[in-house]
Parts: C-alpha cells; sequence; structure tokens
C-alpha cells in the first residue's frame, strides 16, 4: 500500500467500515464491562478491554479516526449505562482522550523499542492517573490519593493483560486492513 | 514483550510500592486518634479519643443521655427522650459518622481520619 494520503482525507468505505466495526466492538466491550462487571474492591479499578480496541484504532488509523473513536464509545456506553453528562463521563471522556492521545504518541515514536504491551501500560497508567486527578479536583478532597497505589497496581495488570491481547491480534489484522499513511 | 515492557512493568511497579508506602507514611500521620465530638445545640462539650473506654452522662436543657466508648466505637446506651432514636442508631466508629438526638440536641460525631468512607465511584 503506498497510498500516500494527508490526514485530512477522507475514509475510503472499506476503512470506514472498519473503523465502524471496531467502534461497535469497543461499544460493547465497554458496555458489558460496565454493566455486568460492577467495580472491584477499588472505585476505578477495571479490565479495561475497550482499551485493546483503542490500541487496534491506534494501529491502523490516524489520530482524527482514534479521538473520534474514544469520543463517540465513551459516548454511547454513558448513554447506556445513564451517566451521560454526569462527572461519572466527564472522568471517562478524559480518561479515554488523554490515554489514548499518550498511546498514539508512544506507538509513533516508541514502537519497536515498546510492544503493544509498554504502549497499554502507558495508556492505562495514564487513564487512572488522569481520573484520580480529576477526582480530587471535582471532591476536592485530597484523600483520593490514598487509592493511587492501587490504581497503580489494577493499571500494571490490566495493562499487561490487554497488551498481550493486541500483540496476538494486531499483526492478524494489519494484513487485512492497512494503516492509511500519513505524508 | 520487549525488554522495555518489562523496565516499564517494573517501574510502574516500583511506583506502586512508593506511593503504597508513601500513603501508609502520610496516612499515619495525618490520621491521629480517632476523636468522638459531643455537640450540645451546636456548642462542643466534649472531644474523646475513640481508643479509650469512657463512660459519660450527657446533658442538654431538655434532658439526659448517657454515651460509652467501648472497643473503639462510640454509642449512646440510654437516654430519656421519647422515641431513644439516638440507641437505634447503634454504634460509631469511622469518621464523618453520626448519632443525633434531636430533642436533646446532641450530636456525636466521629472525626480525625484522612480516609474517609468512598463517596464517589469512577467507571
Amino acid at each position: 500500500m503506498s497510498l500516500i494520503r494527508r490526514p485530512t482525507t477522507p475514509l475510503t468505505t472499506s476503512e470506514l467500515t472498519k473503523a465502524a466495526l471496531l467502534l461497535g466492538a469497543g461499544i460493547i466491550v465497554q458496555g458489558i464491562e460496565a454493566l455486568y462487571l460492577p467495580s472491584l474492591m477499588i472505585p476505578g479499578a477495571k479490565l479495561g478491554l475497550a482499551n485493546s480496541i483503542t490500541m487496534l484504532m491506534i494501529a491502523l488509523f490516524r489520530w482524527r479516526e482514534v479521538v473520534t473513536h474514544v469520543a463517540l464509545r465513551t459516548t454511547v456506553v454513558s448513554l447506556v449505562t445513564g451517566t451521560f453528562l454526569s462527572t461519572t463521563y466527564l472522568y471517562s471522556l478524559t480518561g479515554g482522550l488523554l490515554s489514548a492521545a499518550v498511546m498514539y504518541l508512544a506507538h509513533r515514536y516508541l514502537y519497536g523499542g515498546l510492544s503493544y504491551v509498554g504502549i497499554s501500560l502507558l495508556g492505562a497508567t495514564t487513564h487512572n492517573l488522569t481520573q484520580l486527578g480529576l477526582s480530587i479536583l471535582v471532591l476536592g478532597h485530597i484523600g483520593v490519593v490514598t487509592l493511587l497505589p492501587w490504581l497503580l497496581f489494577f493499571a500494571v495488570i490490566s495493562g499487561t493483560g490487554n497488551g498481550l491481547l493486541v500483540n496476538i491480534v494486531a499483526p492478524r489484522i494489519a494484513d487485512i486492513a492497512p494503516k492509511p499513511q500519513v505524508s | 514483550m520487549t525488554t522495555w515492557d518489562k523496565v516499564l512493568i517494573a517501574m510502574i511497579l516500583a511506583a506502586f510500592a512508593a506511593s503504597f508506602l508513601l500513603v501508609r507514611a502520610v496516612i499515619g500521620v495525618a490520621d491521629g486518634p480517632l476523636v468522638a465530638v459531643v455537640k450540645v445545640d451546636g456548642v462542643v462539650q466534649e472531644r474523646l479519643v475513640l481508643s479509650k473506654d469512657v463512660n459519660l452522662v450527657v446533658t442538654s436543657p431538655a434532658g439526659s443521655c448517657r454515651l460509652t466508648i467501648e472497643d473503639g466505637a462510640a454509642r449512646i446506651v440510654s437516654a430519656d427522650c421519647p422515641n431513644n432514636l439516638c440507641i437505634t442508631q447503634g454504634p460509631i466508629d469511622r469518621a464523618g459518622e453520626l448519632i443525633v438526638c434531636l430533642p436533646h440536641r446532641v450530636v456525636v460525631s466521629v472525626e480525625g481520619s484522612l480516609t474517609d468512607k468512598i463517596d464517589a465511584v469512577v467507571q
């Protein structure tokens, strides 16, 4: 695929379809997690399986599509769980966008040195730290910091798990869906 | 998984350990002993450390009730109010918990901990 495309070039129909499929997968995974796997002992600790879908988006698409993916996914899931425009939604959206940004940059500049495990770890840590920082701002109570160690701990577990998963899936998906190139 | 992945895992785990110890240390300092604060009509009457067993009578213009501290928990054991709701509210032992007696205008609250109960859940 030697298509040279500028970041603003519209997606082809097949790319759009793949993006839509991944968005659907992301919504389902995150929705099921939110509805049927209530938070473990620690608020905020979760599998974050949707993060692996975000990484596939990063592997296959440009940043515009990735941002759209994350924003749409969190919004649709918040409508499903009934948290749209609540603080929960705010946490989810900012955490998702920031971690996606970190993972996008890590994928672009560090991939090779890091595998998807490392990228996923960076994303998970960013996500959890963002939410922690936000909750301190929102609650105006520094006591939430006591959760920090556990959030880091769960970031390692879910980050590694998702990364290993994407390490397996990404190469296979890349054959079917070449990344639109940025000139 | 590459070497740098493992380095990253080790770094985050180190951060976990460090923050764990740090939080422990900070809580130990900021926590202090839990204190039961007894207010009558909004005025602080007593500040009692929960770790020490106490038995005292709190008097207010409307009557009196007996407060005991036992096994690190404060509770009202008897009162001369009409409905005895303060007794049924049971023992309190965590920061932020309250016993309220409306007829006597007595409020007993536990104060002094950094770790409140969870007040928000993030998804």
